[in-house]
């Protein structure tokens, strides 16, 4: 950093970067309880669960018993650990897709001008501040046998279809992915929104000069050009969507007949249902496992990006 | 982002508005009131349901209350303290957020200031952090906390909540700092001033927009937490406000749907309260990583 300075001190130690007095002591004094207290909740916490793993154990009748591998092997034979596997992809995928799609239709929206823009975009941001438990209830509420959703679709004429959505196996994983749709598309719209708001208008004037109609222009010109927000988004909900407990706990518990059972569900019930200790942190070592493989494509994706368009 | 547009292109951008033709806004206002319906009908519903007697919400089930009732939220009242466990949710996450902001934007200035190995590593683990499923982190502290005494307490609930608003408050302030250029403070120590000056009176200052949406979040965080007060509190008396609600569905099959609705209501004025106040910021937080 070529700075000039007049500061004597500096000049005759000849440091390449201007330097505080106290910089040792400001640096332990504001990073010194911050590592201290990631160590304790963070860090400490996954060594444990990991180590918790290798052992049987059962906090009600207080045993303990070195296991070895066996939590973990076990696990992967287990046909109900690879349902929960399958039923965390299902809902990760099917609640990133919706609240991604609506997101993005809901980001062009708000690009466009109209009055009460300004409100209408922070309004967006509402179910996503809300506490789970409080959406999950409400939705509860819309969705039961008796609830205004079969009203509204016995009044369109679907009368057949009067189900009650969440405690029926065939509906219940359809449900909660769209609930969850609902309290995750606003993150989805106000990232992309902030990508749109970002590209030139001139391309679409240029665009729209040669001719391009606007569902070309959204084909080839949005899309493209929205396609690194889009993936950030994508690979954000899914991690968030994958290690998701509460919402679809607070919904349907699991249930019915374990059609919504995911692995954060599966490793809550094994330890504070069953009390099996051991066990619920092997599903939870292996759920991290997962969360971390996306996680690690996220990192990827995000400095690739970001090396792509810095240096163009 | 907002951008300035040049004024040659406000000229443009106010023919193009003249242009929108007939069809594009009934399209575009369609679309808004699609988006108010999806946004606003559940908490209409919400908030109708809880001022609608048992009849009117689970067989009539009308779409405007025809007489309002109060009678769900006296029963909520006296059912339940929650006002006491309203009180409880308020100071934890105040208290939480007043040590996640003070240690974040303390560490979030070292991380973008400081480039040592062991601050790389500290910026890498929070991001990290962030991601790992609390699902991991609720045996240990339960085991743990229950070792040190602090299971069914306050103390234990605050020390699970920094496992998460820690690293959500470091990287949010760290975005924040990246933002703030380094001249003012590097002409501060020309002048003399020592790193905690440079940190209080230069860079607080202009990093107090990131303080205020970082403590919005933190704070909304905190106040819908679930899994951990669920699992590490038993007594009513230490109770949050998710674990009211929680505790009313009782686990039978007859869901008294009007009592769900005037708790949820009375858990979301807060928030509401917050947005309504401070919404500005919370976009821009939005827009700084501040995602969940």
């Amino acid at each position: 950093m070529a700075y000039p300075t007049t500061n004597s001190a500096s000049r005759k130690r000849h440091v390449p970067r201007l330097k505080f007095r106290d910089e040792r002591i400001f640096y332990y004094l504001a990073l010194g309880p911050t590592t201290i207290v990631i160590a304790f909740v963070i860090a400490l916490p996954i060594i444990y669960t990991f180590a918790l793993g290798f052992f049987v154990q059962n906090t009600l009748i207080r045993t303990w018993r070195f296991a070895g591998l066996s939590n973990y092997s076990d696990l992967l034979t287990d046909a109900d650990f690879w349902i929960a596997f399958w039923n965390g992809v299902v809902f990760t995928v099917g609640s990133t897709a919706v609240a991604t799609v609506v997101g993005l239709a809901i980001a062009i929206l708000l690009d466009c001008n109209f009055r009460g823009r300004g409100p209408l975009r922070a309004l967006v941001i509402f179910p996503y501040i809300v506490p789970s438990i409080v959406v999950a209830f409400i939705w509860k509420f819309i969705f039961s046998g008796r609830g205004i959703l079969n009203d509204f679709l016995s009044f369109i004429g679907a009368q057949a279809v009067s189900v009650p959505w969440l405690g029926d196996q065939r509906f219940a994983m359809m449900a909660v992915i769209l609930i969850s749709a609902w309290t995750w598309f606003p993150f989805a719209a106000i990232t992309l929104l902030a990508a749109i708001q970002n590209v030139p208008d001139n391309i679409y004037e240029a665009a729209a000069l040669d001719g391009a109609g606007p569902v070309r222009r959204f084909f080839h010109l949005t899309l493209p050009l929205l396609a690194p927000a889009l993936m950030v988004v994508v690979l954000i909900r899914a991690i968030w969507a994958f290690r998701n407990y509460d919402m679809i706990w607070l919904l349907t518990k699991g249930g019915p007949i374990g059609a919504t059972e995911v692995l954060p569900i599966m490793a809550f019930k094994e330890a504070f249902g069953l009390f099996r200790m051991g066990h619920a942190s092997a599903v939870s070592v292996y759920l991290m496992v997962f969360v971390t493989l996306l996680a690690a494509i996220h990192f990827r994706v995000g400095a690739r990006l970001r090396q792509a368009y810095d240096t163009s | 982002m907002t951008r300035v547009p040049h004024p040659v292109q406000k000229q443009a951008l106010r023919r193009n508005r003249q242009k929108i033709p007939v069809l594009k806004s009934i399209s575009v206002y369609g679309g808004v009131f699609l988006l108010l319906l999806l946004v606003l009908f559940p908490f209409y519903w919400m908030v109708t349901a809880s001022i609608k007697n048992f009849r009117e919400i689970s067989i009539e089930r009308t779409l405007i209350p025809r007489e309002v009732s109060f009678q769900n939220y006296t029963d909520l009242f006296e059912q339940t303290s929650i006002l006491w466990h309203l009180f409880n949710t308020a100071w934890i996450s105040c208290f939480v957020t007043v040590v996640t902001v003070t240690l974040a934007s303390m560490s979030a200035y070292v991380l973008t200031r400081f480039l040592t190995p062991a601050a790389e590593w500290i910026a890498r683990i929070s991001l990290y952090a962030y991601m790992v499923p609390s699902i991991v982190l609720i045996i240990p502290f339960y085991i743990g906390l229950q070792m040190a005494g602090l299971v069914n307490t306050h103390a234990g609930l605050i020390l699970s909540y920094l496992s998460f608003t820690l690293p959500l408050g470091i990287w949010m302030m760290r975005a924040c700092f990246q933002t703030i250029p380094k001249t003012m403070e590097e002409a501060a120590v020309v002048d003399g001033a020592n790193r905690f000056e440079a940190f209080f009176l230069i860079a607080m200052p202009q990093a107090l927009p990131g303080v205020i949406s970082t403590s919005i979040f933190v704070f909304i965080l905190c106040w819908g937490e679930y899994l951990y007060p669920v699992v590490l509190i038993s007594s009513d008396s230490l109770r949050t406000i998710t674990i009211t609600l929680d505790a009313l569905t009782g686990g039978g099959q007859n869901i008294k749907f009007g009592l769900l609705m005037a708790a949820s209501t009375v858990a979301t004025v807060p928030i509401l309260l917050i947005f309504l106040a401070l919404q500005k910021h919370l976009v821009r937080g939005f827009a700084s990583g501040g995602y969940e």
